[in-house]
């Protein structure tokens, strides 16, 4: 479903992503963790068309994101580490409003938005305008609005920040749910049991490089410690 | 507390600087050299309009006194309103001092907003004031004295509009508190209508008012018209008190220049004492105001709230979202109330001044080429204002919004159109009722008001696209705040931009006038339309290139 191949993005002189390939097949989830700086975000900015890269390729559902952008974001639902939406504008407002920029016809919006509400049980506070919902609230509404228009291509930037236990807990079966239906997640986070409770395979990023691939089990062996070792002692070996 | 904020926005200021500094420098000497061409044109207009009324023997004294009464009115009416509008929303808005209220020292804040109102009431009514007093100093020859104390007494006038406003605003907050239903939204509303209470008032006050008997034109026994109507009809304003202290340093002096003066003084710090006492409602008011409340009008949501529902397709949404965050955008809601309320009042003045000289009117080629050029100026001066404020603005402000167009397949083209589809509907609406409405206020006749209001539509059109393409090409990363990014360099090229254009289409249209010669003014159209369209294709090739950074 996706696939980055020799990716390189650089901000003047200096490089933040250097020479990062993976791939993602459908039913997958990857998740790639990293300090802070490592070029996380700038991948997912990169694969949903924000950035330009300089070198090297992606590719969502074979079709180059360079070549027709239109095409693979209408493939992709992209949730933000800060989802910052007009404050005047209603939860409900803002779900339309992205399932309009999908192209997604007013009707079927209305059922689609109707059945997202109740996942997180929003149900009652979509009339509020954004101003005056909470972090979590405002993440919420933005992890259903990159579901709404039915993406087979999920990019998730830190998910976990802001929401409460339940609601996380709600998230993590929501992405698990949506691999497990045939969609490709790719998971960006510095919440490391994340990543571990729910990952297909684990990409470590230092200094704009993916020093190491693989599902949880295969990074322990990288790694050289035992199978119940934490995620967080093999990040910590890799890194 | 006090020095603690100071200190704050000082390295505000100065972080601001530190960043870019060679373009920092370049923007501050662009703002200044803008400030330093209006104070010369604010002087020079003084200077030649005193120096025409100087050699009028008859009207001298009184057409100067009534000038400086009016000028005065009309400067402390937008005080008192620019207080009032940025009362209600500062005082009750949490914003950088979210500290100061948590502190012990949270009776601060109300200070830091008086002092914050005075200072940004205060130097643009010096820019005005100072140029004007050096004309009057050149031309009557104003003594040092006079001078002094008339600008003592404009700084004093300031800050009592700006006290004025301020106690007005916790009046009606306790009034509301008393009665158990107070809320942000009901505290604007009473202000607002509090507010259009007192300009009725002041505009009945000069209704009817016949100019030729007010002047004794026509009485020709005498050698000067008698001053009395003039000063009955300013004696109850605040700004009468101003206008004596220059008026007596014009042409008396001693007690009678510094009388004014010391009342000025003396009701300032009364009202400055019921402040103090009123003001001691803040923190309850702010309190209820942190409750969540809606501020804006029950009828604009009602009427946007199936706006962004219905929509179909991305233009249509993008269309609909400006639509409905303009309807919904209190702050802005308010500051466009407040520039269409300056434009009622400049439109009823014209009014008023030609139904005052009644049968006196002139209907010469001239006159009616002068009235013209004002009225389009006008009309141009305000649309630019619009345009400066929520077009130009209007992708620097997506900044932190931006994710959701861009992680969408859209084509910025589109959201450029959709934007200047709905500014230009707005701003082409409201400059056609203002045109109409100026063009019948002054009694232009229809070959020329036809061609006034074909000339500011096309202006709109041309304002309009300049200042969203000049934002599209050039957005902000550092603020989104459109007061701010207003003084920036590609805003600042605006104003310059749009008052070049204002003086040429003004100059084109009284040069049609006077002599019926259409091919300046038709070129000036036909230019403008081809403009128009080059900013719309810079402006799309800017987007599409950076649409991926």
């Amino acid at each position: 479903m996706l696939k980055v191949q020799g990716l390189i993005k650089k901000f003047n002189d200096k490089t933040a992503v250097d020479g990062v390939s993976f791939e993602i097949a459908a039913g997958e989830i990857f998740s790639l963790i990293g300090p802070n700086s490592s070029g996380k975000t700038t991948i997912i900015k990169s694969i949903i068309g924000m950035l330009a890269i300089d070198e090297g390729s992606i590719s969502v559902d074979s079709i180059d994101v360079a070549h027709d952008p239109m095409k693979t974001k209408q493939l992709t639902g992209y949730i933000p580490d800060e989802p910052t939406v007009w404050s005047g504008m209603t939860g409900e407002e803002f779900l339309h409003m992205v399932g309009a920029l999908y192209n997604v016809d007013p009707k079927k919006r209305e059922k689609r938005i109707s059945e997202l509400l109740p996942l997180f049980s929003l149900e009652g506070i979509e009339k509020d305008e954004f101003e005056h919902y909470s972090r979590g609230n405002k993440q919420k509404f933005s992890i259903l609005a990159a579901l709404l228009h039915h993406p087979k291509l999920l990019l998730v930037d830190e998910p976990i920040v802001g929401l409460d236990p339940d609601s996380a807990t709600i998230a993590k079966r929501l992405f698990k749910e949506f691999a497990a239906e045939g969609g490709s997640v790719l998971l960006v986070t510095h919440t490391l049991p994340v990543a571990d409770e729910i990952s297909t395979r684990i990409g470590i990023l230092t200094k704009g490089k993916l020093v190491a691939s693989g599902a949880p089990s295969l990074l322990r062996k990288i790694a050289k410690l035992d199978a119940s070792a934490s995620l967080e002692a093999v990040y910590q070996a890799l890194t | 507390m006090f020095s603690v904020l100071t200190t704050f926005y000082t390295h505000n200021f100065l972080r601001y600087v530190a960043r870019n500094r060679g373009a920092k420098l370049v923007i501050m000497a662009g703002f200044f050299s803008v400030l330093a061409f209006l104070i010369f044109l604010t002087y020079e207009s003084f200077y030649y309009g005193f120096r025409y009324i100087a050699h009028d023997e008859f009207f001298r004294q009184a057409l100067t006194l009534y000038i400086i009464e009016l000028f005065l009115l009309v400067s402390f009416i937008l005080v008192f309103a620019s207080a009032l509008l940025s009362g209600v929303t500062q005082l009750f808005r949490t914003g950088n001092n979210a500290f100061v209220m948590a502190s012990p020292r949270y009776d601060l804040k109300p200070t830091f907003v008086l002092t914050r109102m005075i200072t940004t009431s205060l130097w643009p009514l010096l820019v005005i004031i100072l140029p004007a007093l050096f004309a009057l100093r050149h031309v009557f020859g104003l003594p040092l004295s006079g001078f002094l104390a008339a600008l003592c007494s404009s700084v004093l006038l300031v800050v009592f509009g700006v006290l004025c406003a301020m106690l007005l605003i916790f009046i009606i907050g306790a009034l509301l508190k008393l009665l158990g239903v107070f809320s942000r939204k009901h505290l604007v509303q009473m202000t607002l209508l509090a507010f259009a209470y007192l300009v009725g008032y002041t505009v009945s006050q000069f209704r009817g008012v016949d100019l030729v008997k007010f002047f004794q034109a026509r009485l020709l026994d005498v050698s000067a018209p008698d001053l009395a109507p003039i000063l009955l009809q300013f004696h109850h304003f605040p700004s009468h008190l101003t206008a004596l202290s220059l008026y007596h340093g014009m042409y008396g002096g001693g007690a009678a220049l510094y009388m004014p003066l010391v009342m000025l003084g003396g009701i300032t710090f009364v009202t400055y004492i019921c402040y103090r006492i009123f003001c001691r409602t803040h923190l309850y008011l702010w309190q209820k105001s942190e409750e969540k409340n809606n501020t804006g009008s029950d009828f604009l949501t009602a009427l946007s709230r199936n706006m962004i529902r219905r929509a179909k397709g991305a233009k249509s949404a993008i269309l609909k979202k400006e639509a409905l965050l303009f309807m919904r955008d209190a702050r802005g809601m308010l500051w466009l109330g407040f520039i269409l309320l300056i434009w009622v009042i400049q439109i009823a003045s014209s009014h008023l001044l030609v139904n005052g000289l009644n049968s006196e009117r002139i209907a010469t080629g001239e006159a009616l080429s002068i009235a013209g050029l004002i009225q389009f100026a006008t009309i141009i001066y305000f649309i630019a204002l619009f345009v400066l404020r929520f077009a130009f603005p209007a992708f620097s402000m997506e900044r932190k919004t931006s994710w959701i167009v861009r992680m969408s397949p859209v084509d910025m083209r589109e959201v450029f159109a959709a934007k200047l589809g709905f500014y230009v509907t707005l701003f082409g609406a409201i400059a056609l009722i203002f045109s109409l409405g100026s063009a019948t206020s002054v009694g232009l006749a229809l070959p020329l008001g036809m061609p006034l209001v074909i000339g500011v539509v096309i202006a709109t059109f041309f304002l309009t696209t300049l200042g969203l393409a000049l934002g599209a090409k050039y957005p902000n990363q550092e603020t989104d705040d459109p007061e701010q990014l207003s003084t920036s360099m590609p805003g600042i090229g605006f104003i310059l931009a749009a008052l070049m254009y204002g003086l040429i289409g003004a100059y084109t249209l009284s040069y049609f006038a006077a002599s019926g010669n259409v091919a300046f003014y038709t070129l000036f159209v036909f230019v403008s339309v081809l403009s128009t369209l080059l900013f719309v294709k810079v402006a799309r090739s800017a987007l599409v290139s950076t649409a991926m950074i």
